[in-house]
């Protein structure tokens, strides 16, 4: 089973999109803010990092170095909002829209998991 | 009081004031959009296996249109206030401390206030001097604010190395508990009935000509800085 952890300050979507991923059979573990996060990659083993570019105050983007040396093997791909997420694309394994059509997500998860 | 803004000025500031609030709000529409797609789309792929789904067609034809709705609203949310088209765009290399000059002339200072300016030499940047006016108006106006009317401001600018960099500093009461990401935030404010849209706006025309604003705090005074790259035939 895919291992996957998905950093999403807003509680509607990490509980819908944690559902519609275990459906697919992916083992998810949820982060609803930066400081949850920084302590689930710490010592954590993961195959893909979901990174929502806003969390509060701080950025996804920030847990990227913690990612890359504690998870190295993690596909990172970064959840923003429309346009927001180009500037980061060469930083991450994939960049996704916030709300798009899940299929398409899917896709690049997997896309994100070859890269690796 | 007269107010000295332009008419150019205006229309700036009004626009950069809208597309702040939006911007604000549409952050939190596209995250409950995004949710409620996704529960829409988790709730069909358990009905389309049960015999409701088959029973009534209406549901698949709602399920299309709940998600046709969502990509419209989607797109709703993708149309931007441009600023520029507010007033006609002015974008050149200019002195930001002469825009910085002509910004603080504009403003309200209340008499019980020093506001000291040094404004050194080249400070060629790229950008429209009304949108730097307005954020000049934006940080020294809410030094102002911090002060409650006395002490001491002060509008700097500079050129450092390959950064030109405007630094507004106060010696008002600080953040309160706001951290800096907070205090730059629209909608923020450490003053009861304040909108808190100055920090924003200004970050935001910062953000439009490739600059970044900072906040901190030196021993008693708060600076809000600005740093904008020198254009490339002066580096």
């Amino acid at each position: 089973m895919t291992r996957l952890l998905l950093v999403d300050d807003d509680d509607g979507n990490r509980l819908t999109l944690g559902a519609l991923l275990e459906e697919e059979g992916f083992d998810v573990q949820e982060a609803d803010s930066y400081e949850t996060a920084c302590a689930c990659i710490d010592g954590g083993r993961y195959e893909v990092v979901l990174l929502d570019l806003h969390l509060g105050d701080r950025s996804g983007m920030e847990l990227v170095p913690a990612i890359r040396r504690e998870v190295p093997r993690a596909a990172v791909l970064l959840i923003t909002g429309s346009g927001s997420g180009e500037d980061h694309a060469s930083t991450v394994d994939g960049v996704l829209t916030k709300g798009q059509d899940f299929g398409t997500l899917l896709d690049e998860i997997r896309r994100g998991l070859g890269r690796r | 009081m007269t107010d000295k803004r332009t008419a150019d000025g205006m229309k700036v500031e009004r626009a950069y004031a809208a597309e702040v609030v939006a911007s604000a709000l549409r952050h939190e529409v596209r995250n409950k959009l995004a949710s409620t797609r996704n529960a829409v789309t988790y709730i069909r792929r358990k009905l389309e296996s049960s015999d409701a789904w088959d029973g009534d067609e209406r549901i698949a034809r709602f399920f299309e249109l709940a998600m046709s709705e969502l990509d419209a609203a989607d797109e709703v949310l993708d149309e931007r206030i441009d600023p520029s088209a507010a007033f006609g765009s002015h974008v050149g290399v200019h002195e930001l401390g002469e825009c910085a000059r002509r910004g603080a002339t504009q403003l309200q200072v209340p008499s019980r206030v020093e506001l000291h300016t040094d404004f050194g030499e080249q400070t060629r940047v790229r950008i429209d001097p009304e949108e730097a006016a307005l954020l000049v108006r934006c940080l020294v106006e809410n030094a102002l604010e911090a002060n409650e009317g006395s002490g001491r401001v002060t509008l700097r600018v500079q050129r450092q190395q390959q950064e030109v960099v405007l630094e507004v500093t106060d010696d008002g009461p600080g953040l309160d508990e706001l951290t800096p990401a907070e205090a730059l935030r629209a909608g923020v404010s450490t003053k009861s009935g304040r909108v808190g849209l100055g920090l924003a706006m200004a970050a935001r025309v910062a953000r439009r000509y490739l600059g970044s604003v900072e906040l901190d705090r030196v021993e008693s005074e708060t600076i809000a800085r600005v740093r904008f790259p020198a254009p490339e035939d002066e580096t």
